[in-house]
């Protein structure tokens, strides 16, 4: 216990030195620069603090943007989540079913979400548009790793409880699902990532001016580099904590599964 | 045998290589970027190239095309692009962020107009409504704000790409966009609006596209300068002189009918000679401080600042000539 405890300090320790390692090197950087186009940490702070009590050019706070960006990305997820979780369930469940349809699944897999955006324009409005960019993201990544998943479900699990004459639905229910769901939780993770990477292009269309992708593209016409950077920043740092929570949701609820597995 | 094949091989490598080499000490390679449908605001641009008019002054053209002017400013700034034809706004923003963006000569006069759904029947009716426009760095954008300001109302802005705007407009999602000519005269065209105001009305003569560079670029090969300014000068007298091949060119290069074309074209104005309308210029620089998108202290002196955006040596030499 003590040993883990030490080591969780430890890490907690050369991450913050990282960090600091890091602000030195681009202090040192950006003064040896002087240059408008690479600002100190001090001028993204000051920009940062400008965004969040006074706003950007249009008066729009940060946590504004912020709140926008995130609603966007939920919905794009969760949309996601429902459609590519039960679909990779039915594909992995009835390997037919995918070999019958891959001709169309798989050449979609390949079009990015950005090469949409003309199609999203016309035939979208709105919200939709940005959930529905996100979605296509966020979907091939859940589906995907659900679909694989259950291709890889333990037989020898599945071949006890059918000596024992469990029903179909048993097994599903009692064998496969417990088993995917570690995969799926990855699969969801890092299909938000992608969706957090949709986002800058999904508010690259235009049509609102609030969004931290709209932030940045907002400080990039007026070429303000410290603005720019709290964009990115901002988006790296939500991703960063939200896909702690993930990890941390993940060992709760998934703890049992190295303690049942006989692999 | 095979050393034979092998000293061929080499005096034929060697014979290529001078070849090439003599092609491009020939060749001075130019990067020139203009904005995307932007024919009617840069009519000698488009000249330029469709006529390889650099490339007869012995150039190797790379044309880059960009969204906006802004887009443009961003690869002048990084060194990727060595003249353009852009807004004059975009040019003042990047002036007052410390590059040393130059103005070489004018491009237009006035040619943007804010296009409204019908519902809108007066000017403060727009008050709180949402009006497309090609960027938060654009000049479009900077009259929407004067506007604002001069009625006394609050326009909300969204920013969009300008041939986005008018399927923007016809789904309700705006209630109105000001772009540059001809966008706004195919927004009417297909009945999705009416043109409510022209630029002419917002700010008089008001100075809108320009032929820009770097002084870092005019310094290091001011024979370039020259060269691009004098061929830029020549294509401007050709389309003054041969209108009506001119439109046809727009048309072919916008994918608009030429009714079209000749329709926007009213809204804009061609001066020549092609000098810069500064008094505009100092307006809008007022007006870009004003609202945050040039910061204050960054403009010491307003006057100094707007004279130094301005380097009409070339041209006034040319003409001269």
């Amino acid at each position: 216990m003590k040993t883990g405890s030490l080591e969780t300090k430890k890490t907690l320790f050369y991450n913050v030195l990282s960090l600091v390692v890091v602000a030195t090197m681009w202090t040192l950087f950006s003064w040896w620069q002087n240059s408008p186009f690479f600002p100190s940490p001090g001028a993204i702070w000051k920009a940062f603090v400008g965004l969040v009590t006074r706003g950007d050019i249009e008066g729009i706070g940060l946590g504004s943007h912020i709140l926008y960006s995130m609603i966007r990305i939920f919905a794009g997820f969760a949309a996601a989540c429902v459609l590519g979780i039960p679909l990779g369930l039915a594909m992995g469940l009835w390997p037919k079913l995918y070999n019958r349809t891959r001709s169309v699944l798989e050449p979609i897999r390949f079009i990015p979400p950005i090469a949409w955006i003309p199609m999203a324009i016309v035939l979208l409005v709105g919200f939709s548009r940005y959930a529905f960019l996100i979605w296509l993201g966020a979907f091939f990544p859940i589906f995907i790793t659900t679909l694989l998943s259950v291709t890889r479900v333990n037989p020898v699990h599945v071949n006890v409880v059918k000596v024992f004459g469990a029903p179909r639905s048993y097994i599903i229910r009692k064998i496969v699902i417990p088993s995917v769901l570690p995969d799926i939780a990855t699969g969801m993770r890092v299909g938000l990532g992608i969706a957090w990477m949709c986002i800058v292009a999904a508010e690259m269309i235009g049509g609102e001016m609030v969004g931290v992708g709209r932030l940045i593209l907002k400080y990039a016409e007026l070429l303000r580099m410290s603005e720019i950077i709290v964009g990115m920043l901002v988006i790296g740092v939500i991703g960063f904590f939200m896909n702690e929570v993930f990890i941390i949701v993940e060992r709760k609820v998934f703890r049992w599964r190295a303690e049942v597995s006989i692999d | 045998m095979r050393s034979k094949l092998a000293a061929i091989t080499i005096v034929v490598s060697i014979l290529i290589l001078c070849l090439s080499f003599n092609v491009s000490a020939q060749q001075k390679e130019l990067r020139f970027g203009y904005l995307v449908a932007d024919q009617l605001h840069s009519p000698a641009v488009m000249i330029m190239k469709e006529k390889k008019m650099l490339e007869a002054e012995g150039f190797k053209v790379t044309w880059n095309e960009f969204l906006a002017g802004s887009y443009l400013m961003q690869f002048m700034t990084s060194g990727e692009v060595d003249f353009g034809s852009g807004g004059c706004v975009p040019a003042i923003i990047t002036r007052g962020q410390g590059v040393d963006v130059v103005i070489l000569a004018g491009a237009n006069a006035e040619g943007s107009s804010i296009v409204v759904k019908d519902t809108i029947k007066k000017v403060t009716d727009l008050n709180g409504k949402n009006v497309g426009t090609p960027g938060i760095g654009s000049i479009q954008d900077a009259m929407v704000d004067s506007l604002a300001r001069g009625n006394k109302i609050k326009i909300i802005h969204k920013a969009m790409k300008v041939s986005d705007m008018p399927i923007f407009l016809q789904k309700g999602e705006i209630d109105g966009f000001i772009s540059w000519a001809p966008h706004p005269a195919r927004a009417v065209d297909l009945k999705y609006g009416y043109q409510i105001l022209t630029s002419h009305d917002l700010m008089p003569d008001h100075q809108c596209c320009v032929l820009v560079s770097r002084e870092s670029t005019l310094k290091k090969d001011p024979e370039t300068a020259r060269k691009v300014v004098k061929t830029y000068l020549k294509a401007y007298k050709w389309f003054l002189d041969n209108q009506k091949e001119s439109i046809a060119m727009m048309a072919a290069a916008t994918g608009m009918k030429e009714e079209v074309v000749l329709d926007a074209m009213k809204t804009v104005k061609y001066p020549f000679p092609p000098h810069v309308n500064m008094p505009s210029v100092k307006v809008m620089t007022e007006g870009l401080i004003q609202t945050g998108k040039v910061e204050k202290d960054r403009v010491t002196d307003l006057d100094s600042f707007v004279k130094g955006i301005y380097k009409p040596e070339i041209l006034e030499e040319l003409l001269k000539q």
